[in-house]
């Protein structure tokens, strides 16, 4: 709760420090209020579960998911320091925006009624839409705005609607309520229930982006300036399927043995499209929109047996998803900060001997993402599959294969790094020094050589 | 209604028409909302409405300014020519 407040309040201020040129120090005061927030967090989770009147409930669960979203947001802010100079002015409004985004993950990932989850997602969205529009004179950022509103209000009518018919049926919107009402429910009123339900998970696939409920995330990722893109790719995707995976974990009496093939389906489908068609991809924030697409789907496969080790191997994909994405983005961010150049994949010839440093962390960060054995990102792939193999072969067979798929494409812009020439007349945007991104890419670095040695050390 | 609103979205190529099928969308809800809550005797539905119209409110002040500032840029609201980024 209080960390909930002190988003709040850090975001007004932000917003109302960006109006009297207090720019300079913005960045930094968002990096202390999140650390704050992080460390109230870390004090209420300290002291036990707080429960609000049955509305919010802040447990582990939670807290593992507010915690998350808190750290990336930091590193996310710190990229911003010099990141965000092509249009300066709106620094204040963007790291306002992001408080926002942050309550509203927290109203996400703590709910226990409805009306809760409802607000959430859209306490998350409303800001996303103005922060992806953020840059006004550009049509692509323009275009991207426009895709993701409409979508994002499309599913939040899909939501509203799964949740009038699941009120139908069981008269409340706690969830303790609907759960304890499930089995009269489903007797009296099948139909609803089972309708309302798939109302709501294909609003969630809409904001998780799963195929076939996907289409918007690579226009978006692409038009929306580099660090949005990064905070969606992490943090909102982390908040989503937080909220996913409570609904599921709290209602699993509820569904039925078919609404299980619905989701490994759409868990089966969203891995393989999403690791082909990004073989074909020549834009590389493209490209990382179907990495982020498919690692949903490998994500949604733990879904499918849910106990209670799910939320730990979740939680631990998160972490180091979130982390090697970050580290991607600010790389990327370094070598293109005023976003004056396209982000085809030539953008990385020659980083190899134009600067060794950066072309190791990103290639340490790919490499994670594809899920290459010393890597942390090996053992949260192995976690999964190590969960569902038992009732679902075919579908982590499935996984293997998209999974040795997306190496080749996050390969070439390895081999672009190492084997291609740089065209030298190109000026270099790397002679400046930008340490804030320096150490963003070097703590992201750190964490997953952390994570792969003491993979047990977060005790999850 | 909802029907109605679906089919729009899905269907028209005017960026204001849209957001007058998704506000469709969102009111069959609400009718919704209030049928049940007027059935049940039980008020909660009813105040979720409130809830659902406040925020539809800030989701439409915000989707009209994201078409204000495509108008100035391409002097038009339709969608169509919104093919900029590659499929």
């Amino acid at each position: 709760m209080k960390t909930l407040i002190l988003l709040f309040i850090s975001g007004i201020f932000s917003l109302f420090g960006g109006i009297f040129g207090l720019k300079k120090i913005l960045p930094f005061f968002a990096s202390i209020a999140l650390a704050t927030a992080f460390g109230y967090l870390a004090y209420d989770s300290y002291y036990g579960i707080e429960n609000l009147q049955n509305m919010l409930i802040f447990d582990n669960y939670s807290t593992l998911f507010i915690g998350i979203t808190i750290v990336s947001t930091l590193l996310i802010v710190l990229m911003s320091a010099r990141g965000y100079s092509y249009n300066s002015n709106s620094i204040g409004d963007l790291i306002g925006l992001m408080f926002f985004v942050l309550c509203g993950v927290v109203c996400m990932v703590s709910f226990n009624n409805m009306v809760m989850l409802f607000l959430g997602i859209e306490i998350l969205s409303i800001p996303l839409y103005v922060m992806v529009g953020s840059h006004r004179n550009n049509l692509k950022s323009n275009e991207a705005a426009l895709k993701y509103f409409i979508m994002g209000a499309f599913a939040t009518g899909f939501l509203l609607f799964g949740m009038a018919l699941i009120y139908g049926a069981t008269q409340s919107f706690n969830l303790d309520v609907i759960r304890s009402f499930s089995a009269t429910a489903l007797q009296s009123s099948p139909a609803l229930v089972n309708i309302g339900l798939l109302l709501i998970t294909i609003a969630f696939a809409f904001k998780i982006a799963a195929v076939p409920f996907h289409y918007w995330s690579p226009d978006v990722y692409q038009g929306s300036p580099t660090l949005v893109t990064a905070f969606m790719a992490t943090v909102v995707k982390t908040a989503a399927l937080g909220a996913f995976l409570k609904f599921v974990i709290y209602l699993s009496p509820m569904l039925g043995s078919q609404w299980y093939i619905v989701l490994g389906l759409m868990s089966g489908a969203t891995m393989i499209f999403a690791n082909v068609v990004a073989i074909k991809q020549n834009d590389f924030k493209r490209m990382m929109a179907y990495s982020s697409i498919s690692h949903v789907g490998y994500i949604l496969m733990a879904f499918l047996t849910v106990n209670k080790d799910t939320q730990s191997v979740v939680g631990f994909y998160l972490i180091v998803y979130s982390l090697a994405t970050i580290g991607v983005f600010a790389c990327l961010l370094l070598l293109n900060p005023d976003h004056n150049k396209s982000s085809g994949f030539e953008i990385f010839n020659g980083l190899g001997k134009r600067s060794p440093f950066i072309a190791i962390i990103l290639t340490v960060c790919l490499l994670s993402l594809a899920g290459i054995p010393p890597l942390p990102g090996f053992f949260a792939k192995f976690s999964i599959f190590k969960q569902a193999i038992s009732e679902y072969l075919g579908l982590v067979i499935v996984a293997i294969a998209s999974s040795a798929i997306s190496i080749y494409y996050y390969f070439r812009a390895i081999t672009a790094m190492y084997f291609t020439k740089y065209d030298e007349t190109e000026t270099s945007c790397l002679k400046e020094k930008n340490y804030a991104g320096y150490f963003v890419i070097t703590v992201s670095l750190v964490g997953l050589l952390v994570l792969m040695i003491f993979p047990g050390l977060l005790g999850l | 209604m909802f029907c109605i609103g679906v089919a729009g979205v899905l269907i028209r190529r005017n960026g204001i028409v849209l957001l007058m099928c998704v506000e469709l969308m969102l009111n069959a809800v609400n009718l919704l909302f209030t049928a049940y809550a007027t059935h049940f005797q039980d008020s909660a539905g009813q105040v979720f409405v409130f809830f659902i119209m406040v925020v539809a409110a800030a989701e439409v002040a915000v989707g009209l300014a994201i078409l204000v500032m495509i108008y100035r840029n391409t002097k038009s609201v339709d969608i169509s020519l919104l093919d900029k980024l590659k499929h």
